[in-house]
């Protein structure tokens, strides 16, 4: 009896010793704001640090779903339901960034190929101005889905400071397949700006210079189209975040 | 002569039974050898008339002389043994005896043997009323040597002899050195079995028998207690997700007690926290190992080498920062530890050991994930001084 309890703590030692733990030390530190959807809302959206954020459905839908998802089960939908003329339907993180430069990245899915009319902006920074009122602002850095010459999807940076840049790698945007987008903004109104954007870890475009009218940037992701040639109208969206530092393509959020 | 060859049949059968090592055999042997000497001498008795019949008389009388006249001579007057005491009985064989030396053989022998109340016989078969405690032949066929080959004819033991180079020893202390063989011998074990001298290949001259050396007393072991005490550094020079190695300082302290060559030791690290780099997090440790090892020693002079293997426990707590969620646990594994030392009771030394855990605990952060592991290696170094007792 004695054998057996010495033997029943050596092997409570050894698995308490030997079997692998794991250790959560909260959130990353790197993470300025981020949401995985698993709320099954918008709260991460709008609150969760910072100031905030707000969503723009537009004459369109955006809305949490579990149809795709990156990480989790849940994702956010970007639906453009108006095919033949602009609209908006958008998530947004409120400014202003810091002014230091930060990074703003999310997976992206295409169920179906779209091509809109001239563009579909799924990455904007927007500017404000005083006073500070809600149309005091202007549309500075977009990256949009373009056409490629044989017909694929592509994406263009089109600035309002410095027109369209051309990408340094014309990548090919995959329907049907997560794909990772993450740019950093260094925000001034001097001439000191710097954007760069990566896809799936790739630099695509680079960019320097006087970037927006002022140093107050918001983040936006989701849909601003003028119109729609295909009837493919959908964007899912998952673990956007907004760092400090470069992530890169990560493995799925985790809790 | 035809009883000279009974004699040579005699000593044949004695030293066939001497070369007998298996016991049955043996006891064949010896009865074979009882049969014979018995049906020899009856032969000797009964045959004598028809002998000195067959020869003529002086030759009658020499055998006579050769057999009855030194048996006379030797044998005491009164009846060996008497009062049926216990008895030693004593057999010359051989052509190198001389009468001389064989009365003072008996009479050394009987000095010796009488102390532990036994008597000596020689040849007294016919008279005994009990059987000998012991036979004891000394065969001596040349002036040289002479054989002692004892038979403890009442456990039918085995046979313990021994050969005596008296030619090297003068004449008059000739017999007390047989004395001492021969009293060696009854003393010594009877089952251990024995090289028999033969007739053919003499037997390797042994020395006298000497007094035996003194029994070494049981080796108690010198327990020696040792406290060491040792400022120390730990390094983790390596683990997943590290971006550079973790140095924390300490002190070590470590509790032995052993043998010259062998023992355990206990030791114990205090340390205060050390960092744990993985880039963009760093995880403050404070981590209290105690180890339990066997210690191997090897000393040559002052200069002493030790070598350590055991068991590790060690009780590890991971914080991300001050005050913030923090995780304690225990960790289990091994430690193997050299140390060099010069010096005895006080023992400056300089050692080093490595830590190996058998697995590491996953660090991960939300929503990025996984970032690293704790280490599962540590290495340490230590300058410091022992203290011994006694």
């Amino acid at each position: 009896m004695k054998t057996q309890a010495l033997l029943g703590l050596a092997l409570a030692l050894l698995a308490c010793g030997c079997a692998e733990r794991t250790l959560a030390f909260g959130d990353d530190a790197r993470m300025l704001w981020w949401t995985d959807h698993e709320t099954g809302d918008f709260s991460e959206w709008l609150g969760k640090g910072g100031q905030g954020g707000f969503i723009l459905p537009g004459n369109s839908l955006v809305q949490i779903t579990q149809a795709h998802a990156y990480s989790g089960t849940h994702s956010l939908l970007i639906e453009d339901d108006s095919p033949h003329q602009r609209d908006f339907p958008l998530a947004a993180r409120n400014g202003p960034l810091p002014p230091g430069g930060a990074y703003a990245s999310a997976w992206y899915y295409l169920p179906a190929a779209i091509h809109p009319t001239s563009y579909w902006w799924f990455v904007l920074y927007r500017s404000r101005h005083p006073p500070y009122t809600a149309d005091a602002n202007r549309d500075e850095i977009r990256l949009s889905f373009t056409t490629r010459a044989d017909g694929t999807m592509g994406s263009v940076l089109l600035t309002e400071e410095l027109g369209t840049i051309q990408p340094l790698v014309d990548r090919e945007i995959v329907v049907g397949r997560w794909f990772h987008i993450e740019s950093y903004l260094h925000a001034t109104d001097g001439d000191d700006g710097e954007f760069d954007a990566w896809q799936d870890g790739e630099l695509t475009f680079h960019a320097t210079g006087k970037m927006m009218e002022t140093s107050w940037a918001e983040w936006m992701t989701g849909g601003i189209a003028d119109g729609l040639e295909t009837s493919g109208s959908q964007l899912y969206i998952d673990d956007p975040a907004i760092t400090t530092e470069r992530l890169g393509p990560l493995p799925p959020f985790e809790r | 002569m035809v009883v000279c060859d009974f004699e040579d049949r005699v000593r044949a059968e004695l030293i066939f039974t001497r070369r007998t090592s298996d016991g049955l055999a043996r006891r064949v042997a010896k009865k074979r050898s009882t049969q014979k000497v018995t049906r020899i001498f009856s032969r000797r008795t009964l045959g004598w008339a028809a002998s000195l019949r067959r020869v003529r008389r002086y030759a009658s009388l020499v055998c006579l002389w050769a057999f009855g006249w030194p048996r006379a001579a030797v044998a005491d007057q009164t009846p060996c043994p008497h009062d049926n005491e216990a008895w030693v009985q004593l057999v010359f064989d051989g052509a190198a005896w001389t009468v001389t030396l064989r009365e003072a053989v008996l009479r050394e022998l009987r000095v010796e043997l009488g102390r532990r109340s036994l008597q000596v016989c020689a040849d007294s078969t016919q008279t005994a009323t009990s059987a000998p405690q012991m036979r004891v032949t000394l065969l001596a066929d040349d002036a040289q040597r002479v054989s002692v080959i004892p038979a403890n004819l009442r456990a039918e033991g085995g046979f313990v002899g021994r050969t005596v180079l008296v030619g090297v020893i003068p004449e008059d202390a000739r017999a007390l050195a047989i004395s001492q063989a021969v009293d060696e011998a009854l003393r010594s074990d009877p089952t251990r079995p024995i090289e028999a001298p033969s007739r053919t290949q003499a037997p390797a001259p042994q020395p006298l028998p000497i007094a035996k050396p003194a029994e070494p007393e049981p080796h108690v072991p010198n327990l020696v207690l040792g406290v060491a005490l040792a400022p120390a550094l730990r390094i983790a020079p390596s683990f997943a997700g590290a971006t550079r190695a973790s140095v924390a300082p300490g002190m070590i302290v470590r509790l032995s007690l052993g043998s010259s060559s062998l023992g355990g030791s206990l030791g114990a690290a205090i340390a205060p926290a050390s960092d744990l780099s993985y880039g963009h997090t760093v995880i403050r440790e404070v981590r209290l190992p105690l180890d339990l090892s066997v210690r191997w020693r090897v000393r040559a002079g002052n200069f002493e080498g030790l070598f350590d293997v055991g068991v590790l426990a060690a009780l590890a707590d991971y914080e991300r920062s001050v005050g913030q969620l923090d995780y304690r646990q225990l960790e289990l594994g091994s430690r193997v530890g050299l140390s060099v030392g010069w010096g005895r009771r006080i023992m400056p030394w300089l050692g080093i050991w490595a830590e190996l855990l058998p697995s590491s605990s996953e660090l991960k952060l939300a929503p990025t994930g996984n970032f690293g592991h704790t280490p599962q290696l540590w290495l340490g170094i230590a300058l410091g001084t022992e203290v011994r007792w006694p």
